[in-house]
C-alpha cells in the first residue's frame, strides 16, 4: 500500500514535470513563430507583396490601371490575395504624388507591415507601384 | 541513509538542469543561425528583385526598340521587329530622366545607393562592338573596324506620312556590305532597293542615300550606310516630320565563336554588387 501511493505519487509529479515543460515549449514556440515582429512573417509577407506587384507590372496592369482609372479592376485584383493577407496598393507618380490607391476588402490597418515596390514606365514616364501588406486579424 | 538521498537528488537536478541548459543553448544557436541565413538569403533575393525591377523590359518602355531574335547558323544575324522614330520624342531626355528617378527617388525609397553608369539612349552589340542609338527622330548604328564582319542589313521601315514621288537609291559601290531598304508609307505603298555599298565611302549624293520625300505631312525618311558626317562605318536611318516604324531590322555577321549580347553600361546596387546591364543575350 505504501509502494502504490509512492506510485501514484511519482506518476502525478512525473505528468506535472511534462506539462510545465510543454507548456514552457509551447511558450517558446508561440514568442518565436508569432507573426508579430519575427523575420519569418516578413519575409512571407515580403514575398507576397513582391510577387504581386510583379505579377501587376509584366502583366501591364499598372499602366492599364493608370491609364483607365479603373479602380475596382485594382481592388478585385488585390481581393484575391488568400484571406489570411491584408494589402494596399498605391501608385505614385515620378514627384512621389500619390495618384491612386485602394486596400483589401474587410481589412483593418495594422502596425506590423512589409512595404515592397515596383518601378514601372508608362507614356515614357517612370512612376512607382507601392504595396503595404499585413497579415490579417480579426 | 538521508545524505545519500540528498546527494541523489541535488545530482538528479544537476543534471536535468544542465540538460534543460544544453538543449536551450542549442535551440538558441539554430534559431540565430536559422535567422541569419534567412537575412542572407533576403538581401540576395531583395538585389536581383531591384536589378529586376530596374532594368527588366526598360529598354522596350523607353526607347521602342525591341530584339526579336539572334540566330547562328553559317552567319549570326541579329533581328530588330521594333523601333519607333518620331520628332514628338527625345529618348535622350526619356533615358536621362529614368536614370535621375532611378539614382534619386528609388534609391532613397529602397534606401540604397543606386548608380545606372553609362546608361542612356545607346547599346553595344558584343562581340562586334557596334553601337546602336536611338534619338528622336534617327536611328544610327556605329560599326566598328574592321568593317567585313557586317556582311548585310535589311531594313523596312513604315511612315504614317504618305509619298510623295519615288525612292531614290545610290549608286552601288560594287563591294561591300548588303544594304536592302524598304519604305512602306501610309497608304500600303511600298519601294524596295538594295545596293553593296562600302563602309568607308562616303556615300552621299550630295547628301542623300536611299530617301523617299513625304508629305501629309510633308518630311522625309533616309537611310545612309558608309561614311556618314566623317565617320565611317556608319547607319543612318533619318527621318524629318514623319513618325516611322522600322519594323524590321536586320544585320547580318560574321561567325563569331563567342555569345552575342547587347549591353548598355552597369549597375551598382549598394556597396556589393556591380552588374553590366545586359539587355539580350543568345
Amino acid at each position: 500500500m505504501q509502494l502504490n501511493k509512492k506510485a501514484i505519487l511519482f506518476t502525478i509529479d512525473a505528468l506535472f514535470a511534462l506539462m510545465l515543460c510543454l507548456s514552457f515549449f509551447l511558450y517558446i514556440n508561440y514568442y518565436f513563430f508569432s507573426n508579430d515582429g519575427n523575420p519569418y512573417a516578413q519575409y512571407d509577407l515580403l514575398k507576397v507583396s513582391e510577387d504581386y506587384l510583379t505579377i501587376l507590372e509584366k502583366s501591364n496592369s499598372l499602366s492599364y490601371i493608370l491609364n483607365s482609372g479603373n479602380l475596382t479592376y485594382m481592388r478585385d485584383y488585390i481581393d484575391t490575395l488568400s484571406v489570411n493577407y491584408c494589402a494596399n496598393l498605391t501608385i505614385l507618380d515620378s514627384s512621389n504624388v500619390p495618384q491612386y490607391s485602394v486596400s483589401k476588402t474587410g481589412c483593418l490597418n495594422s502596425d506590423q507591415y512589409v512595404i515592397s515596390r515596383r518601378v514601372f514606365i508608362n507614356n515614357l514616364d517612370p512612376y512607382m507601384a507601392n504595396m503595404k501588406v499585413w497579415y490579417y486579424a480579426k | 541513509m538521508q545524505n545519500k538521498k540528498g546527494f541523489l537528488f541535488t545530482l538528479i537536478t544537476f543534471l536535468l538542469m544542465f540538460s534543460i541548459l544544453i538543449f536551450a543553448k542549442s535551440y538558441l544557436h539554430n534559431q540565430i543561425s536559422l535567422s541569419e541565413s534567412i537575412v542572407r538569403s533576403n538581401s540576395f533575393s531583395r538585389l536581383f528583385y531591384i536589378e529586376n525591377d530596374i532594368l527588366s523590359n526598360t529598354f522596350y518602355e523607353l526607347l521602342k526598340v525591341r530584339l526579336d531574335s539572334i540566330t547562328r547558323s553559317s552567319d549570326v544575324i541579329i533581328r530588330f521587329n521594333h523601333s519607333e522614330l518620331s520628332h514628338a520624342v527625345a529618348y535622350e531626355t526619356v533615358a536621362s530622366n529614368y536614370k535621375d528617378y532611378i539614382e534619386n527617388t528609388y534609391s532613397s525609397k529602397v534606401n540604397l545607393d543606386i548608380a545606372l553608369d553609362g546608361f542612356n539612349n545607346s547599346f553595344v552589340i558584343r562581340p562586334y562592338n557596334t553601337r546602336f542609338l536611338i534619338d528622336g527622330q534617327n536611328l544610327y548604328l556605329f560599326f566598328s573596324p574592321p568593317y567585313a564582319s557586317i556582311n548585310s542589313i535589311s531594313i523596312y521601315a513604315v511612315t504614317n506620312s504618305e509619298r510623295m514621288g519615288n525612292c531614290d537609291s545610290p549608286i552601288g559601290d560594287g563591294s561591300g556590305t548588303l544594304i536592302t531598304q524598304t519604305f512602306e508609307d501610309k497608304t500600303g505603298w511600298t519601294c524596295t532597293n538594295s545596293k553593296l555599298l562600302n563602309a568607308i565611302e562616303n556615300n552621299g549624293k550630295p547628301d542623300k542615300q536611299f530617301y523617299l520625300s513625304l508629305k501629309n505631312p510633308p518630311g522625309s525618311m533616309e537611310v545612309k550606310f558608309g561614311q556618314v558626317s566623317g565617320v565611317n562605318g556608319v547607319l543612318a536611318i533619318l527621318t524629318s516630320n514623319s513618325h516611322v516604324n522600322i519594323t524590321e531590322l536586320s544585320l547580318t555577321y560574321d561567325l563569331d565563336p563567342n555569345k552575342v549580347y547587347l549591353e548598355s553600361g552597369s549597375i551598382s546596387i549598394g556597396k556589393n554588387k556591380t552588374s553590366k546591364i545586359i539587355l539580350a543575350q543568345e
